[in-house]
């Protein structure tokens, strides 16, 4: 955007400040290179996250092990500043190992609440596939209140919070693959892939003299993400593109080769994350460009497709992703004027 | 339906409101169309017609619905319409040459020319109104038939109903052309109609769409109404391009109760058409004769008839009434060739005493010498006339003896009741005219110098006629045209006791060359003329010019030297050209054409008109996408409020069609540009323009506000930079088919943004 240069940092102040749109692009752009530095050649996977984390929605890394999910969960937290957690689910795992427990205090002979590890503005939780499906669900309920309960009494979660749960895909034993349902929870979700040569090579050679996370601090503080957050709800819808959104929800649900659609808090969420996205690229408003680029993201997850149309092939990943770019290129913008006067 | 993933998206978008609305818009047409035709019923005789039009317009609209409310695609149903129509033509008309009845043979093309030759004929032969008998009704079955198959190609496929106003207006005109009045009712009920037609594409295009389209299509029609309007002239029976392009001779003087009012209708209708052409050796200017009045009872002035008439033969010389050897006479030859002029009254100039070449039975007015047929007609002829040219002086008329001779008694026949305005006139006018020449001198001179050539303003005030009232008031108006100063002159003339007679005729006409001795003329139905001729013993009847600003006056009638020595007028008067009627000028050598003898002109000229227009047509239907085109880009930039960024995008967005890139429905700005810029590689500078647009575009969609405005001439200049850059990327033949054949043409226009609805 052209009036960056009047952009001015004033001194922080424990009331977060209301930024401008310019300011949180220019942050969002100083936590993206940050990331990058760490997470070479992912600048989709990286811009995702970030995308993610302003909508204040919560993201699913699905791939298989060694690609690096973990290592952008963690750069993403360190780079935020926030307070910053992470949960190795194991099948042993209670929900209480989650979300915290009361303990009796001897001394002043009354519970206490200790909390779990997911009070944290960025909740890292690793394999959440291989949690029993109790501990998951104590997961994603709280995910979505955005509050624990226990033992009668209700606790806040941090603010901002989000969850950004890995999931390895690949079938084995003793993993429970989240089901359909619990997945809508998950704002977006994102394959990291395999690195190019080249940045595997290079990432080869950094890691030989030290763990990159080192060399990486935070470059906005909590307040500042809060005030992100804040800016991305502001960010203009025009009534073109939420029509378009719901276009193209609307064609997912009548499309013949799904058996489940994108539910309406799904195109919800699309709209949400577009915002973010739109603020990424340095834009107030919200192209229909940016929500095409959040529809794989954001829907891949929660379609089911029919088993006829998967066929012997079982590919369902392939088939929805290539079905959902069908729809974004056939659908047209509708005609509907701007809402100004 | 499962298997085709390409489909479903569009499947289920819901056509119901658009099936609905094409539904009510061919409904909507046929009424259109119908309407239209009314002004047929005053050229058309009876109502059967209105069925076979009914049934024409009927098998094209009404297959083309039921295609389209099957699921057919918007064109199909205009293809099914066109050939269920062929089809209804082949079982009404030719059935006979198909096989069943129903499909055609080579046979059925033979069929066909034969129905075409024969309401050709029978268009030539026929009167308005004119019977519709099978070839005419065939003519106007084709024509509704092709009027409705563009009607709903325009109204449906390519969703431009306003266009259809064009041939409702082409419909509507030609009969009015003809019968000389508007027919408001017909007009009433096809703008109706045509609303109707507007607003039944309403569910697709806004009403904000359908104006500017119909803004679009007010251009177009204006400047196309023409073209369609003669095409449809030659297509729909009662209107050959005879009765549009020439004034029928016929009607006028042949079958008409009064020959000067015919004459003066056949003068004030618009447009100059050719009548004939003529080059002689005089080198006067000579008027040319069709009939002469000679009795006047009141009312009008009619040809008695009861003069002595004998056959015309090569060869045979007839002698000139009154004519004896004191004057002096040159003779002349002057060869005719007839273009346009219909009729049985042969023009010859005054005084011809022979006719050589003439097809059919003539016969000689020996008194007149007119020469006239009852059974032949000039159309087509050429002939050569024998005329002298009489130079009397002006001493020799006022020396003509005072005595008139038996046989030219009549020509002094008056009613009784000769109105009081005409009898002071006379009385100022002739006062003190020693002789009758002076006395037709001061009259010509008073008619000349004291009125005003006027064609309106008799019809304004409600005189238009040659009797004693209309004369009389033209006398208090001082204002008409020819056939007032005619019938005053001739009138006043024989009160002074001169014989005197009206001629119809032609002035000399647009001199157009000479060579070989001859001087070459051009006549048409703006050179239509009428003019008294007087008799003086001695020199026989010499006609006068009273009409100021037509003809010339001869030179016997300009010396008048006795008393008043006025002599202002000159001889070489040309015809100026009078404010209402444009007659050519008929200038001297500045109008000399090279080669453009009336002689070598080809006698088929009415066949290559004909092939002209509908070449002259075709090329404009084939121009027209071309046409709209550049109407939509004129639009675009010359938007009141200046172009918008909508109007720069659209504008790049049509270019890229016409030039064949690929741009699919399913586009966001984004997307196009972005493969804009892949496919057509882009220079930097061009590529900047691309995005300065697309960003004020998307800013003009998508934001909250509107930031700083887009400045237009910026945008366009752009744009232009753009579309030359996209342009130099294709081969020529995608540039030239983009200019000639521009594809977005048929593209939809994509209709006004729609208010968001209020949600909570």
């Amino acid at each position: 955007m052209t009036d960056t240069s009047t952009h001015r940092r004033e001194p922080r102040t424990d009331a977060p400040r209301a930024l401008t749109f310019d300011e949180v692009h220019v942050l969002a752009s100083r936590i993206t290179r940050t990331m990058e530095s760490v997470i070479s050649g992912k600048p989709d996977a990286v811009q995702m996250a970030l995308t993610v984390v302003l909508a204040g929605g919560h993201l699913l890394l699905e791939d298989v092990p060694g690609v690096g999910k973990t290592m952008l969960a963690r750069a993403l937290g360190t780079t935020v500043g926030s307070r910053v957690n992470r949960i190795q689910f194991t099948p042993d795992l209670l929900p209480s190992d989650v979300t915290g427990v009361s303990v009796y205090n001897q001394v002043e002979r009354r519970f206490e609440f200790s909390p779990g590890p997911i009070f944290a503005n960025i909740v890292i939780g690793d394999e959440i596939n291989r949690a029993s499906p109790k501990t998951q669900s104590a997961l994603l309920e709280s995910m979505e209140e955005r509050q624990v309960t226990v033992d009668g009494t209700t606790y806040p979660l941090a603010k901002p919070f989000t969850v950004v749960a890995t999931q390895n895909p690949i079938e084995m034993e003793g993993t429970y693959a989240l089901p359909e349902a619990q997945r809508d929870r998950f704002m977006a979700r994102i394959s990291m892939g395999y690195p190019s040569a080249d940045a595997e090579v290079s990432m080869l050679t950094r890691r030989e003299s030290a763990n990159p996370l080192d060399t990486i601090t935070a470059v906005v503080t909590n307040d500042e993400l809060v005030a992100m957050i804040d800016a991305v709800g502001s960010v203009y819808v025009s009534p073109a593109v939420t029509h378009y959104a719901v276009e193209i929800a609307r064609a997912t649900r009548s499309h013949p080769d799904l058996r489940l659609g994108a539910s309406p808090r799904s195109t919800l969420q699309l709209v949400r994350a577009a915002r973010a996205l739109a603020v990424i690229d340095g834009y107030e408003f919200v192209l229909p460009d940016h929500v095409d680029r959040l529809v794989r993201p954001v829907f891949g997850h929660r379609l089911v497709a029919t088993s006829r149309a998967l066929g012997h092939s079982g590919d369902s990943e392939a088939l929805i992703s290539d079905l959902l770019d069908d729809v974004v290129s056939a659908t047209p913008v509708p005609a509907i004027a701007p809402a100004r006067h | 339906m499962d298997e085709a993933t390409g489909g479903w998206n569009r499947a289920d978008k819901g056509d119901e409101p658009a099936r609905g609305g094409r539904w009510s818009t061919s409904l909507a047409l046929s009424i259109l169309l119908l309407a239209s035709l009314i002004p047929l019923a005053a050229v058309v005789e009876g109502s059967g017609w209105w069925i076979t039009a009914g049934v024409a317009i009927a098998s094209v609209l009404v297959p083309a619905g039921v295609v389209r409310s099957l699921g057919g695609a918007p064109w199909l149903g205009s293809v099914v319409g066109a050939v269920t129509w062929v089809l209804v033509l082949v079982v009404l008309f030719v059935p006979d040459s198909a096989i069943l009845g129903i499909v055609p043979t080579v046979d059925t093309v033979a069929a066909v020319q034969e129905l075409a030759i024969a309401a050709g004929q029978s268009i030539y032969v026929q009167s308005v109104p004119v019977d519709p008998v099978t070839p005419l009704l065939f003519l106007l079955a084709v024509g509704t038939g092709a009027v409705a198959v563009l009607a709903d190609v325009l109204a449906v496929s390519l969703r431009s109903p306003a266009f259809t106003g064009l041939f409702a207006l082409g419909m509507l005109v030609p009969p009015s052309i003809f019968t000389g009045s508007l027919d408001m009712v017909a007009y009433l009920a096809t703008a109706v109609a045509f609303l109707f037609v507007l607003r039944s594409d309403r569910p697709a295009a806004s009403s904000r769409s359908a104006r500017s389209s119909s803004r679009v299509g007010a251009l177009a029609v204006g400047a196309a109404a023409v073209a369609v309007t003669i095409v449809v002239g030659t297509l729909v029976p009662g209107f050959s391009t005879r009765s549009v392009v020439q004034p029928d001779g016929r009607s006028s003087f042949g079958s008409g109760v009064s020959a000067l009012a015919d004459l003066g209708r056949d003068l004030l209708r618009p447009g100059n058409t050719p009548h004939f052409a003529y080059r002689t050796t005089s080198t006067s200017r000579q008027y040319l004769r069709l009939l002469t009045l000679d009795r006047f009872e009141g009312a009008q002035w009619s040809a008695s008839g009861e003069h002595p008439t004998v056959a015309q033969t090569d060869g045979e010389r007839l002698a000139v009434p009154g004519l004896t050897s004191g004057v002096a006479i040159e003779e002349a030859t002057v060869d005719v060739e007839i273009t346009g002029l219909v009729g049985d009254l042969l023009p010859v100039p005054f005084p011809s005493v022979a006719v050589a070449g003439l097809r059919g039975e003539w016969e000689w007015d020996t008194d007149g010498l007119t020469v006239s047929s009852g059974s032949s007609s000039v159309e087509g002829q050429e002939y050569s006339v024998t005329a002298l040219v009489i130079e009397p002086t002006a001493d020799l008329l006022r020396a003509a003896p005072d005595d008139v001779p038996d046989a030219v008694a009549p020509f002094l026949d008056l009613p009784d009741d000769v109105p009081e305005t005409v009898s002071r006139v006379f009385d100022e006018v002739t006062a003190g005219s020693a002789t009758r020449y002076d006395a037709a001198y001061a009259i010509q001179e008073y008619l000349r110098t004291e009125f005003a050539y006027s064609v309106s303003t008799p019809i304004d005030d409600g005189y238009n006629g040659d009797g004693f009232e209309a004369i009389a008031q033209f006398l208090e108006a001082r204002s008409g045209y020819c056939v007032h100063f005619a019938s005053a002159m001739a009138i006043l003339s024989r009160m002074a006791g001169i014989p005197a007679r009206v001629s119809l005729g032609y002035l000399p006409g647009d001199r157009v060359g000479s060579d070989d001795g001859f001087v070459a003329y051009r006549v048409g139905s703006n050179d239509l003329h009428s003019w008294p001729e007087l008799y003086f013993a001695g020199v026989g009847w010499v006609p006068f010019e009273p009409t100021p600003g037509r003809g010339s006056v001869p030179a016997y009638a300009i010396d008048a030297s006795n008393d008043s020595g006025t002599d202002e007028v000159p001889e070489s008067t040309v015809s100026r050209a009078p404010s209402a009627t444009p007659t050519p000028t008929a200038s001297d050598e500045s109008a000399v054409e090279a080669g453009a003898v009336a002689r070598d002109e080809p006698s088929g000229l009415q066949t290559g008109g004909v092939a002209l227009v509908l070449l002259l047509v075709v090329v404009g239907v084939l121009l027209s996408p071309a046409a709209v085109r550049s109407l939509r880009r004129r639009r675009r930039w010359r938007a009141p409020r200046g172009a918008t960024a909508r109007d720069a995008w659209d504008e790049i967005v049509d270019s890229a069609t016409d030039l064949g890139f690929e741009v699919r429905e399913g586009d966001t700005e984004r997307d196009l540009a972005s493969r804009l810029r892949r496919l057509s590689l882009l220079d930097p500078s061009s590529a900047d323009a691309l995005d300065r647009v697309l960003a004020a575009r998307e800013r003009e969609r998508y934001a909250h506000d509107l930031g700083p405005t887009a400045d237009a001439r910026r945008l366009r200049q752009d744009v232009d930079r753009v579309v030359e850059a996209l342009a130099a990327s294709v081969p020529v033949v995608s540039r030239i088919r983009a200019a000639l054949a521009p594809a977005s043409v048929l593209t939809r226009r994509s209709a006004a943004d729609v208010r968001p609805a209020r949600t909570g």
